[in-house]
């Protein structure tokens, strides 16, 4: 297929290569994958978007592979929880996430079994509904994986209710580093096409969009083939990809809203509404595919070992697994190894301890910076933060209004626009910490992570908030058996229609 | 509660601020090597001099107004470069006792007195030349014949016996106004070398170049109008120091608008005045007056564009919607 347009969301040609960190990956030369089998896992209850999950194990329960612990509250905008192993759990207590999230979380001991559910098989009658589809992935405890953490389910059921035109797929990882998504489409790339596939019948388009990197030449072809390998089972659909210039923060919505359609969404638009059309990250794609066609819930993911100093390594990890665990299969750290990171280094969380620090759905990778010491300087005027800020604000001029007391100012500069992409930050020739304090700003007041890549901001809301989302309206997804006799009773996911 | 200092980013450009300056030094190298090649030992006193003073100066000034929460350790290149600038812009005849009061003013008054690196308004290089050139009129035509006097240094005490006249652009080759081999001040004769510094300064992306390329554009359409000859553009610009001034100065980070659009304004209101002032003043303070004109206008003009450009975006979202 000849595609001659390159889109972008920067239309200008200056420093142009300051946010490509194509050649910063290590996926290129160093492409392993192996799955972690962990001593234990310990499973959040909240690893999205909405309420905490309910956990229906106790301490001493035996668990299998794929078996849900834990359920959403009847009625309330959640999502299950799978385990990844089998074992025993041993413990159920609160845990405090990196990102300042308080759930409980289920602590299972692994007993080397790997014994799975039996549901887990291949699923025979493929002719499915809308809402069937809808009610799997819901069930599967499938969430936006790049970050975002919207339950998929709830996600189709807007972009439904909107009537989009065409199904996006973000495989556009540009961060430094991190290759997970790259690493989907490379080994995935048939589960990628059939579950956009799937997911775009199940949302009533017919068109299916992949965004890609014009650098990622090895990736596209496995997709081309993917795609005409899938023509055969979803002969209504229509695929198409899209070249992208390799450039962070490309893959956010209001970027690409920007890149693809010429539309600038404000804060509180959405693409579902404004462009008509629905994004969603290809390893979520992949996650849809597996729970449709295998039974298979969402409870592994694959996660980027990297850094200046980790050989870069990509992971099939179990949700739940410890960080350290996943760095003690993800290769050899030295003495100057820095600062451990919880997610990408412009956009992850610091964290201090591996431990009692779990993977979960949405972290794309383990990042291990070099120590080293920014220069702090006074800011040199050069502009050079508001040349590359993706939102075009002028950070710059927005944090001195800061600094001076004169939030309003700031807000009329556009301040709240901020996604907290982190490149202000890294681009500012001075070393002045400029994300933290707009996106400090941007997200106070307003529901966690709405308006960052991935919530790592301060975080000021309480959890009640957070059930009262407007997608939880239409978080009414059909599932099996709901004319049973007892009106309370919940089909236990993957648990063979087990009630509880 | 996250500490903030556990948030990202946790990576950084290797471009920081002395790296820029590093950059800008490194593209002055040219030009100083061609100063020394023509002068001589002059040349490197004066260069010398002017470079460490700067930066003994505003290190000095800088430790009695420095602002908490930046490095003490910090190598201040700017002042390193702004002395070497300023340097560059001298005639080779004139004296340290100059050169010295230049500097003093320029660090003191124009860069410390606003509170350092990257607050300074005006181009502290700029308006140290401007204010020698005010002060000591006659001593900034003391010029010398290059390749002539590299072992002369009596000039550097005050000595005016061999200073020569500055040639007359009209008896020149074009040749020789690239090459810079004729009577001039120390660095902004010689066109070839600061071309190349302008290209390495874009190759290394530490400089703005809205500014510099719509400031000699403006000055090519607009330079002939006035003097009735298209002939006599391009030695103007090889000859007066315009080049210079677009390539070192009108780049500047610090100093000028960060917009593009306001780049492109400022260049061409500051061709428009050196066109207006020149042949009435000298063609130092036509080429550098502007200049410190767009200084205090750039955060006007930044905040003039922007608000343009914010009023074209509500425009296009209100027929959007």
């Amino acid at each position: 297929m000849a595609r001659s347009k390159r889109y972008t969301y920067h239309k200008g040609f200056f420093a142009d290569n300051a946010l490509d960190f194509s050649k910063r990956s290590s996926f290129i030369k160093e492409i392993l994958l192996e799955r972690v089998n962990p001593s234990k896992i310990i499973l959040p209850c909240k690893q999205h978007y909405g309420f905490s999950a309910i956990p229906v194990v106790k301490a001493g329960d035996q668990v299998k592979v794929g078996q849900c612990v834990a359920l959403p509250p009847k009625g309330k905008f959640s999502l299950a929880v799978h385990s990844g192993i089998s074992g025993t759990v041993t413990e159920i207590s609160n845990i405090r996430l990196p990102n300042g999230i308080e759930c409980p979380a289920i602590t299972i001991v692994n007993d080397m079994k790997m014994q799975r559910v039996p549901s887990m098989i291949h699923r025979e009658n493929m002719d499915l509904t809308s809402n069937d589809v809808l009610g799997i992935i819901s069930n599967a405890g499938i969430c936006g994986m790049g970050g975002e953490g919207i339950p998929t389910a709830a996600k189709l059921d807007r972009a439904r209710r909107y009537a989009v035109d065409q199904l996006l797929v973000n495989c556009l990882q540009s961060e430094p580093y991190a290759t997970s998504d790259l690493m989907v489409m490379s080994e995935y790339p048939g589960y990628v096409v059939m579950g956009a596939a799937a997911c775009a019948r199940a949302c009533g388009t017919s068109k299916v969009v992949f965004l890609i990197s014009e650098q990622r030449k090895m990736i596209l072809e496995a997709l081309e083939n993917a795609i005409n390998n899938a023509a055969e089972d979803f002969g209504e659909i229509k695929f198409d990809i899209k070249l992208f210039k390799e450039r962070f923060p490309q893959g956010y919505y209001r970027l690409v809203a920007k890149a693809l359609f010429g539309t600038t969404l404000g804060p509180d638009d959405t693409l579902e509404e404004s462009c008509k059309a629905v994004l969603f990250n290809c390893s979520t794609m992949c996650a849809c595919w597996e729970a449709i066609s295998d039974n298979i819930p969402c409870m592994n993911r694959i996660v980027t070992v990297t850094g200046d100093i980790a050989t870069g390594h990509n992971i099939i990890v179990p949700i739940g697994t410890p960080v350290s665990e996943v760095l003690a299969a993800g290769g050899k750290i030295d003495d100057t190894a820095g600062p451990l990171i919880w997610g990408s280094a412009l956009t992850g969380i610091k964290i201090t301890d591996p431990e009692n620090t779990p993977i979960i759905k949405l972290t794309n990778a383990i990042t291990v910076i070099r120590k080293q010491e920014q220069p702090r300087t006074p800011c040199i005027h050069c502009g050079l933060c508001a040349q590359n800020c993706p939102m075009g604000l002028s950070p710059h001029i927005i944090y001195e209004m800061l600094k001076q007391g004169m939030p309003k100012k700031a807000e009329e500069e556009g301040a709240r626009n901020c996604i907290s992409c982190g490149i202000c930050s890294y681009i500012c020739p001075a070393g002045i910490r400029l994300t933290q304090r707009i996106a400090s700003f941007a997200s106070e007041g307003r529901i966690i992570g709405e308006n960052s890549l991935l919530h790592n901001t301060h975080f000021k809301y309480n959890i009640e908030e957070i059930g009262d989302l407007s997608l939880l309206e239409s978080y009414n997804v059909d599932t099996a058996d709901s004319s049973d006799d007892d009106p309370d009773a919940v089909i236990l996911p993957f648990e063979g229609g087990k009630k509880v | 509660m996250i500490r903030s200092r556990n948030l990202a980013p946790f990576i950084h450009t290797e471009m920081t601020a002395p790296y820029i300056y590093m950059t800008h030094i490194v593209a002055l190298l040219p030009c100083v090597i061609a100063g020394i090649i023509f002068y001589g030992i002059t040349a490197i006193t004066l260069i010398a001099v002017c470079a460490t003073a700067f930066m003994l100066l505003d290190n000095a000034f800088g430790r009695m107004v420095r602002r908490d929460g930046i490095d003490r350790n910090y190598a201040d290149f700017s002042s390193i470069e702004a002395g070497v600038i300023f340097a560059l812009m001298l005639p080779p005849g004139t004296s340290i006792i100059i050169a010295l009061t230049g500097v003093l003013f320029g660090s003191f008054v124009v860069k410390q007195f606003f509170g350092g690196a990257g607050n300074n308004i005006l181009n502290p290089a700029c308006v140290a030349r401007l204010f020698v050139e005010m002060v000591f009129p006659s001593q900034m035509e003391c010029f010398k014949t290059p390749f002539t006097s590299w072992f002369d240094i009596t000039t550097l005490i005050g000595n005016m016996d061999n200073v020569a006249a500055r040639d007359d652009v009209s008896t020149l080759y074009l040749i020789e106004l690239i090459a810079g081999s004729y009577t001039g001040y120390i660095g902004m004769t010689c066109a070839g070398m600061i071309l190349i510094a302008g290209i390495y300064q874009v190759f290394k992306g530490t400089v703005r170049m809205y500014a510099p390329l719509s400031y000699l554009v403006v000055l090519m359409i607009i330079y002939p109008i006035k003097d009735g000859s298209f002939h006599s553009v391009i030695p103007f610009i090889l000859f007066s120091g315009a080049l210079f001034v677009a390539v070192y100065v009108l780049g500047d980070f610090t100093t000028m608008p960060s917009r593009n659009m306001g780049g492109v304004i400022a260049g061409a209101i500051c061709a428009v005045l050196t066109v207006i002032l020149i042949g009435r003043v000298s063609d130092m303070c036509a080429l550098l007056a502007p200049v410190m004109a767009i200084n205090f206008l750039s955060f006007e003009i930044d905040f003039f564009t922007k608000a343009i450009a914010h009023r074209k975006t509500t425009r296009q979202r209100e027929v959007e919607l």
